[in-house]
């Protein structure tokens, strides 16, 4: 059934593209800029809380500690740190942190949270109706190459014909393609580059990156400060800088050290052994 | 990207023209280089006509006019300070609370200016609006160094500073280097160690550390051994992570710290380690006198010295039987810190 239906293409009229497929680029493109300059607009730049940076940091540091630490450091340097952080009564990780002076719960970060979602979601869920309103049912374009039936979900919704070649795109579809694909545009656009942040901002977030537990928002130190403990607990240390000398002076000359030390040992071990045993003997 | 060559060789070719001035001061200041004649001779072209240079640099004037401030204050231009300074208080001055980084920038004038109790009155209100300002943070050391306060005061503050931000690393670096000046060569060592979990494969870092072992060792009376051979580690993995021909100074240390175990600590003791110690001798000796080959007479006959005084075989080194065994190196080593610690 579907195999025939390719072969008789389907002729588009000139005035879908002039009254639907142009129309929907250009809204599209408005409304992303209209959603950017509404962003800025909102946007206040509250400074991050210091309690909480540097627990984040203290968090982060640990972290490090653990996972190139126990590689990179000498063992009494190591271990020394570890203690420092796990000791069940001295150690930072085992002190209650301190609460931030903001509370979580507090209405306006969550407001804030909820700005960002809400300039998103908004406009989108708008956009969508409006879509699926005036221009449900069309086909709008054909893509210039073969796809598979699988593609027939992504394509076409809103157009539930089997016998339609998944090569032409819905009204629906195309205004999902236009939301995730003009991000890019938007970007040369709006001539967002990353290094135009003020260095402030920039500064606070390197700061603020403190990887370990939770979003901006909400983030409580007590679990995370378990949680970092127990792992820190866990890791093992095993130097590795150790082989670098061996490393450094080549295949050959390692070789012959190594297997000058490995043989020393056991030699010795051995007689010692044998040694034992005839004493017991006698 | 265009690279600072380029762009700085378009200004030089047209010096009057804003765009490419605004490109040029753009980048080095998202690069962060310290090229204040540059921004000095520049910016104060840019900003000649202010209208001109607002109609066309739009809201970028601002951080033009902030960074051709700092810049001014570098090379002590006085006439381009206070331009720049009205400028942006003009602009940004008496609001409430007052902006951070304006209050920045007029402590950073008044520190330019040797008022180190007024920049600190800056840096003090900056932190009561915002304790996490790191930049703040970060010039009250300075500050303090400035002020001369002494070594300890620096330390203590540095200190503080390292608790406060525990992810600068410019603050570890200055700590470290700090108790290396006042020879806590263990403390340097902890503050390098934080470092090289930033950035495993940094051989500076790693090379850092092989030298103030190297120090520590041949500064302590207790046992040498031990922090040899950490120094002879770090020295093998800093010229494992950039080779010796790029890093004659890790395979400088390599070959004094292989020279210090077998003469000082061993003399004619045989060790199982002496086989490794000895070949990595060797090897620097070898890649340092490579290093060498092409250089200016003078620097070659200084390595030609230190490789004669340094390099494997040692047999010709050590000194005979019955004779004093304490290496010059290590008097002279001893009587530097002697000396220091009595003028401070």
């Amino acid at each position: 059934m579907a195999a025939t239906a390719p072969q008789t293409p389907l002729l588009l009229d000139p005035s879908i593209r002039d009254w639907v497929v142009l129309p929907m680029v250009a809204i599209m493109v408005l409304m992303n800029l209209m959603r950017h300059y509404a962003q800025q607009a909102m946007k206040d730049s509250k400074p991050i809380d210091a309690t909480e940076m540097q627990q984040k940091q203290l968090l982060s540091r640990a972290a490090r500690i653990r996972t190139r630490g126990s590689r990179l450091l000498p063992s009494e340097s190591f271990n020394a740190r570890k203690a420092y952080f796990v000791d069940k009564d001295k150690g930072l990780l085992a002190k209650k942190p301190k609460k931030a002076t903001k509370k979580p719960m507090d209405p306006m970060a969550m407001m804030d949270g909820m700005k960002g979602n809400m300039l998103y979601m908004v406009p989108n869920m708008l956009m969508m109706t409006v879509i699926s309103f005036f221009f449900s049912g069309f086909v709008l374009v054909k893509v210039p190459f073969p796809v598979t039936q699988r593609f027939k979900q992504m394509l076409q919704r809103g157009v539930d014909l089997a016998t339609l070649d998944t090569s032409y795109v819905s009204s629906l579809s195309w205004y999902f393609l236009l939301m995730f694909g003009l991000r890019g545009f938007l970007r040369v656009v709006l001539g967002e580059d990353p290094d135009a942040m003020d260095a402030n901002r920039e500064m606070q977030m390197q700061m603020g990156m403190g990887m370990g537990g939770g979003g901006p928002q909400g983030f409580d130190a007590a679990p995370a400060y378990k949680h970092e403990r127990e792992e820190l607990q866990m890791a093992q240390h095993s130097w590795v800088l150790e082989d670098a000398e061996l490393q450094l002076c080549g295949a050959a000359v390692a070789a012959r050290v190594q297997n000058a030390a490995l043989g020393a040992r056991p030699v010795k071990k051995a007689g010692a052994r044998v040694k034992k045993v005839r004493r017991v003997k006698k | 990207m265009a690279s600072y060559a380029d762009l700085h060789a378009a200004v030089q070719a047209d010096p009057r023209s804003l765009p490419k001035i605004a490109a040029l001061l753009k980048l080095i200041r998202t690069q962060k280089l310290r090229q204040s004649q540059v921004v000095a001779t520049h910016g104060k072209t840019a900003l000649q006509d202010p209208r001109r240079a607002a109609r066309v640099l739009g809201d970028d004037v601002w951080a033009v006019y902030e960074q051709t401030l700092v810049a001014a204050l570098d090379v002590d231009d006085a006439p381009l300070r206070d331009a720049c300074q009205s400028a942006l208080l003009k602009r940004f001055g008496g609001a409430n609370p007052p902006s951070q980084r304006l209050e920045r920038l007029e402590g950073l004038v008044a520190e330019a200016a040797g008022d180190w109790e007024a920049a600190l009155q800056r840096y003090k209100g900056v932190l009561a609006q915002n304790p996490a300002n790191s930049t703040a943070l970060k010039r009250e050391v300075c500050v303090v160094e400035a002020k001369g306060a002494g070594r300890e005061a620096v330390i203590a503050a540095l200190t503080k500073l390292t608790a406060t931000c525990q992810s600068d690393r410019g603050a570890w670096q200055a700590l470290a280097e700090a108790h290396a000046a006042a020879y806590r060569f263990s403390d340097a060592i902890f503050c390098y160690e934080e470092l090289t979990l930033f950035d495993p494969t940094a051989q500076h870092y790693m090379r850092r550390l092989g030298e103030l072992y190297y120090s520590w060792a041949a500064s302590t009376t207790a046992k040498r051994e031990p922090l040899y051979r950490k120094a002879r580690v770090y020295f093998a993995k800093s010229l494992e992570l950039l080779g010796p021909k790029h890093n004659p100074r890790a395979a400088t240390g390599l070959l004094l710290t292989c020279s210090a175990i077998k003469l000082d600590v061993r003399g004619r003791k045989s060790d199982p380690d002496d086989e490794l110690n000895a070949a990595l001798g060797s090897l620097a000796a070898s890649k340092l006198k490579a290093a060498y080959a092409n250089v200016d007479p003078f620097l070659r006959e200084c390595n030609e010295k230190l490789l004669a005084a340094h390099a494997p075989p040692y047999a010709r080194l050590l000194p005979k039987k019955n004779e004093e065994t304490v290496s010059a190196t290590t008097v002279a080593v001893e009587k530097l810190v002697v000396d220091d610690i009595a003028r401070s």
